[in-house]
């Protein structure tokens, strides 16, 4: 199994987000069940649909590396707000993330936006959720740990 | 494994997200049993000009861009039509999106218009790309024949 913090290079903001990953799940012992344990690191390229990957999905053993992850929307402005929100180990609401921008529509009537690429680098997540972004592109790792 | 993967990874100075792509994009499309996927070109491309006419538009099943940088641009004022990229995986399938417009409402025309900023994605694969609007491009990355 590869060590993330061994890997050349590693920029300094990844450096230390490696790091400060490590201090956080990987302290127990093999197998403890605690879940802060790493007993898996698989490297991960994804480029494709939110909509059924294993992104959305929570796992309580599982967690995500990421160096980048982009996500983006096919369609055009509507009254629907985007915004992707990503869920730490426990599955609780850590980050949000959105860009876009606004226009009042005078005839819908209501305020109408337009869903811009996102890119967010140098994270940790368990499972994010898509409000309306539905394709993706990830570089990283899947950890798996016991 | 083809004298071309070897070339791809033994690249210098790959960041980390790079080196990601690269090793998983080799893992993909060069898997060493003869058929359709072998790497066996790989040729170095910059590409600055017109989207309409280039090779980027044009599907073939044994070509693939690795792309470190793609950017691209927009010659005209706003408009009704939305501004975007889209990316298509290998077997010609929709694999991501790109879009970065701002909007106003226009009270004449009563219709949103949309503002096509500089859309740019770094470090992934495509097979070709569809532009909506957007007509100049860089490109930094790869010719993949496999």
């Amino acid at each position: 199994m590869i060590d993330i913090r061994a890997l050349p290079n590693l920029s300094i903001e990844q450096k230390d987000f490696v790091n400060r990953f490590y201090a956080a799940f990987d302290y127990a012992a093999a197998g403890s069940g605690l879940n802060r344990h790493i007993a898996n690191i698989e490297p991960l390229l994804f480029e494709g649909a939110i909509g059924g990957s294993e992104f959305v999905v929570y796992a309580a053993t599982k967690l995500y590396l990421c160096f980048s992850l982009v996500t983006s929307f096919d369609n055009i402005a509507s009254i629907i707000n985007d915004y992707i929100v990503y869920y730490n180990e426990n599955n609780v609401v850590m980050l949000y993330s959105q860009n876009q921008s606004i226009t009042y529509d005078s005839v819908a009537p209501a305020i109408f936006y337009a869903t811009n690429t996102l890119d967010k680098k140098n994270l940790w997540f368990s499972r994010f959720l898509n409000n309306k972004s539905n394709y993706m592109k990830f570089i990283g790792y899947r950890i798996t740990l016991d | 494994m083809t004298i071309a993967r070897q070339r791809i990874e033994n690249l210098p100075s790959l960041n980390v997200e790079q080196k990601i792509l690269v090793d998983e994009f080799c893992k993909r499309f060069d898997q060493d049993n003869g058929a359709a996927f072998d790497i066996i070109g790989f040729e170095p491309l910059l590409y600055e000009g017109a989207i309409a006419g280039s090779e980027f538009l044009t599907y073939n099943a044994n070509k693939l861009y690795l792309c470190f940088d793609i950017i691209v641009g927009y010659s005209n004022v706003s408009s009704a039509n939305r501004g975007y990229i889209i990316f298509y995986d290998e077997g010609n399938a929709i694999n991501l999106y790109s879009s970065q417009n701002s909007i106003a409402y226009e009270a004449v025309a009563a219709a949103i218009w949309y503002n096509k900023n500089d859309a740019n994605m770094k470090n992934l694969y495509f097979s070709r790309i569809v532009n909506t609007q957007y007509n100049y491009m860089k490109f930094i990355g790869y010719r993949i024949t496999y």
